[in-house]
């Protein structure tokens, strides 16, 4: 009797992560902000176990990804300069989190809902306005060119390599302070700020943003998650099928994708982002009355 | 195709890459193996009941308490004294996953001092960079082995 309950658990969160895996990477994002704010509004399981499973979802899927981006186009110059203050900021958050859920109980679980209602609602906003840009024009500033953080790549589609100046390097550095805090708090991954930080501020190409901004989440995520591994907030009866659910469902969503309009999904993602952002806002409320 | 060979990609990010990267390819495979054995009886979590209270939002630390054995919270490197049951095997695995993006900085690093020049670029930058967010990690790393 005991096995069929376990393994019913064990396909469902299998069978949920990867519907989650497939739809993010079709509508071009990471699966932590979908994977959090759905467990977080929808059922009851703890945050802090939420959490630790999300950063490792977000672990393990972008490092995937980087050792295939690394052989070519992520920079590995805006990797260290971006990943250094997003490593630092999402331990701090790591530990914040542990602090408001710890020390706060049930008020610091509503509270942290609330926030991430809050933050949810405004990445899915985001979505809506945010227009990437292929091969962004630009001429490059004093401060960024001094750090020397360009690197030429090989663009297959255009058999030549596709060199590129950048700019506003220490704003995005100052981006990459909050949302590494804000990572290591919710655990929900960054590609959705990282990505149009290095595309659309510091004026990448959007192959070059999109590769780097997974491999800075890989290396920034990794510090972020041993404070919840070393408090014991990793189930591996809940944490393995839900990596690998996001896992499968992002590397076969990835071959979907190439046949499918996005835009569609990003709405799809949008409306869903919005949906479960209004839904933890008015579980934070809920709880704290 | 010479346009291709002279961008080659720096080698200390490939090397991250494929250090971190067969790490968490081998830590999950591991991972999954070690949830496999537990599902079928070696486990020291009474699963029927750690399901229930999951989803009843207890916290990790009455998870552990209520459902493993042990009734204590596990922290730091428990699992390597467990590592003949399931639930050792996944945490090690899971653990492998965790710190493979460590192994994987270290060898970014070691991989700097095979020139002066890339040591030396831009007066250390981004060696300065690799040394803060590698302290960082072998910090938290550190700690949990106090546990």
């Amino acid at each position: 009797m005991v096995i069929p309950t376990t393994i019913k658990f064990f396909v469902e969160i299998f069978a949920f992560c990867f519907s989650i895996g497939f739809v993010a990477i079709i509508a071009g994002t990471g699966g932590g902000v979908l994977f959090t704010s759905f467990l977080l509004g929808f059922t009851s399981i703890h945050p802090d176990i939420v959490r630790a499973t999300g950063l490792l979802s977000a672990v393990a899927g972008t490092r995937m990804g980087a050792q295939t981006y690394l052989r070519s186009i992520a920079n590995i110059r805006i990797t260290l300069f971006l990943a250094a203050p997003y490593t630092v900021f999402a331990v701090i958050g790591a530990y914040f989190g542990l602090y408001l859920t710890g020390h706060f109980g049930s008020y610091g679980v509503a509270i942290l809902k609330l926030m991430l209602g809050l933050i949810v609602l405004f990445i899915g906003i985001l979505y809506i306005f945010i227009k990437k840009t292929e091969y962004p024009e630009s001429e490059g500033d004093r401060i960024t060119q001094k750090l020397g953080l360009e690197i030429p790549y090989y663009e297959k589609s255009l058999d030549r390599v596709v060199e590129y100046k950048l700019k506003h390097a220490p704003l995005a550095f100052l981006i990459c302070c909050g949302v590494g805090f804000i990572s290591g708090t919710f655990g929900l991954g960054a590609g959705w700020a990282i990505g149009p930080t290095i595309n659309l501020i510091m004026l990448a190409p959007l192959k070059v943003a999109t590769t780097t901004s997974a491999v800075i989440i890989s290396i920034g995520d990794t510090a972020a998650i041993v404070p919840y591994f070393i408090s014991g907030s990793l189930i591996p009866i809940f944490a393995v099928p839900a990596v690998m659910g996001l896992m499968v469902g992002a590397r076969i969503g990835a071959r979907v994708a190439v046949r499918t309009k996005a835009r569609y999904v990003r709405y799809i993602l949008t409306l869903i982002l919005l949906f479960a952002g209004i839904r933890l806002v008015w579980v934070g409320l809920w709880m704290m009355r | 195709m010479d346009d291709e060979m002279r961008v080659k990609s720096p080698l200390e990010g490939r090397i991250y890459g494929e250090v971190s990267g067969w790490l968490t390819i081998i830590g999950i495979l591991v991972a999954i193996a070690g949830v496999i054995i537990g599902i079928s009886g070696n486990s020291i979590f009474d699963y029927q009941s750690t399901v229930k209270d999951l989803l009843s939002g207890l916290n990790e630390e009455k998870v552990w308490e209520k459902n493993t054995y042990m009734h204590t919270e596990l922290h730091g490197y428990w699992f390597l004294t467990i590592l003949h049951t399931g639930d050792g095997i996944a945490m090690f695995g899971i653990a492998t996953v965790v710190y493979g993006g460590i192994v994987g900085m270290i060898c970014l690093f070691a991989s700097m001092f095979r020139s002066r020049e890339i040591l030396f670029y831009k007066k250390g930058l981004y060696t300065i960079l690799a040394i803060t967010i590698l302290s960082v990690m072998l910090l938290l790393a550190w700690e949990a082995s106090l546990h």
